[in-house]
């Protein structure tokens, strides 16, 4: 089913709207989450969660990208609950990995106390992205926001693991001086 | 309160719904490709057991080692430098943390060709952000310093030579 007819369902608050939302990118939703989360049922949750998000948000809001609209719901969500059972350490899986490869992008002597507007940052952030290359920003995309794994990604690029590692390097490094550059302090 | 990289973390999660969808759509082609490897594992499969029964000569070159099979996306070819005559590209083994007292030094990398071309002069590179970094070599293999961690890069076969693992 197209997307403004789901989206559709929604307005017109029929039970259809979740059966609908759940066959077109439930995979995708549980994609997300399990790249986050470490457990199954915790994944489940998160995505459960995610279509009850998205009943209470349309009406009001019609996305113009459905999937895109789901994902950051499910990303959203899926790192609050990462967040909670990991306060005290990071622990292993790749939310972990991630977060330590994305202090290359953080200047030494920055807090997250100062002042940073979340949503400054994220423009900041699109603006670097729309410089990079088609190429170079879905591999950027597909290990920050979706979390994929470095092995999933290098084959479906055709490339090694150790070309991805060393690209996802020295984007983290260009992204850190365009921050600086922009006058983030992170 | 998050952490800096939390902060970061969650502020790339807003990004432009055109770049989440760009990077679907590339997820989407590798799962497809899997697929398809398998479907055409199956099929290979089916086909042997009928081979089996008949006497008839398997065809050499099957799908066997298709860790390639994935469809490699068009452009950019994988960091390259050349090197006397010889190509190297980079290596799948992890980087040395530091300087052995056994690598070479060879000079910087001088030039650089477009990403998807091989590079031929010496000390060229199809990866532009590698000009200017020392290159070494090591054994049969050359060692290029990027940010203090050393790149392994390996010969490359020739074309006509099959890769062997």
């Amino acid at each position: 089913m197209e997307d403004n007819k789901i989206i559709d369902l929604y307005w017109q608050r029929s039970e259809a709207a979740i059966a609908e939302t759940e066959g077109k990118y439930g995979a995708y939703c549980h994609s997300i989450a399990r790249n986050i989360l470490q457990s199954r049922e915790d994944a489940e949750e998160c995505v459960n969660d995610t279509w009850l998000k998205a009943w209470n948000s349309m009406p009001e809001q019609r996305p113009g990208c459905l999937m895109a609209f789901l994902g950051k719901i499910v990303r959203n969500l899926s790192l609050d609950r990462y967040r909670k059972g990991h306060a005290q350490k990071r622990g292993e899986g790749e939310t972990a990995l991630v977060l330590t490869e994305l202090e290359d992008c953080l200047s030494a002597s920055g807090s997250a106390e100062q002042a940073v507007e979340e949503q400054l940052l994220t423009e900041c952030i699109d603006r670097f992205l729309g410089e990079l290359t088609r190429q170079k920003r879905v591999l950027f995309v597909r290990r920050y926001w979706y979390l994929d794994p470095v092995s999933e990604i290098a084959q479906s690029c055709g490339q090694s693991e150790n070309a991805v590692t060393l690209t996802l390097f020295r984007l983290r490094r260009k992204l850190r001086v365009y921050l600086e550059k922009e006058g983030f302090q992170l | 309160m998050k952490t800096r990289e939390e902060v970061l973390l969650y502020a790339f999660g807003g990004i432009e719904d055109k770049f989440v969808a760009e990077a679907a759509a590339a997820r989407g082609k590798r799962r497809a490709a899997v697929r398809r490897w398998i479907k055409w594992g199956l099929a290979a499969c089916a086909a042997l057991l009928l081979a089996v029964s008949v006497p008839v000569l398997l065809q050499p070159g099957s799908s066997s080692s298709s860790s390639s099979s994935v469809p490699v996306t068009s452009g950019e070819l994988q960091s390259m430098i050349c090197v006397n005559g010889t190509v190297y590209g980079i290596s799948a083994e992890d980087p040395y943390d530091s300087y052995r007292s056994d690598f070479v030094y060879l000079g910087k990398i001088a030039s650089a060709v477009s990403s998807d071309t091989y590079p031929e002069e010496e000390l060229q590179s199809n990866d532009g952000e590698l000009v200017g970094a020392a290159v070494y070599q090591y054994e049969e293999e050359l060692v290029v310093c990027i940010d203090g961690q050393y790149w392994i890069y390996e010969p490359m076969a020739e074309e006509g030579e099959t890769g062997n693992e």
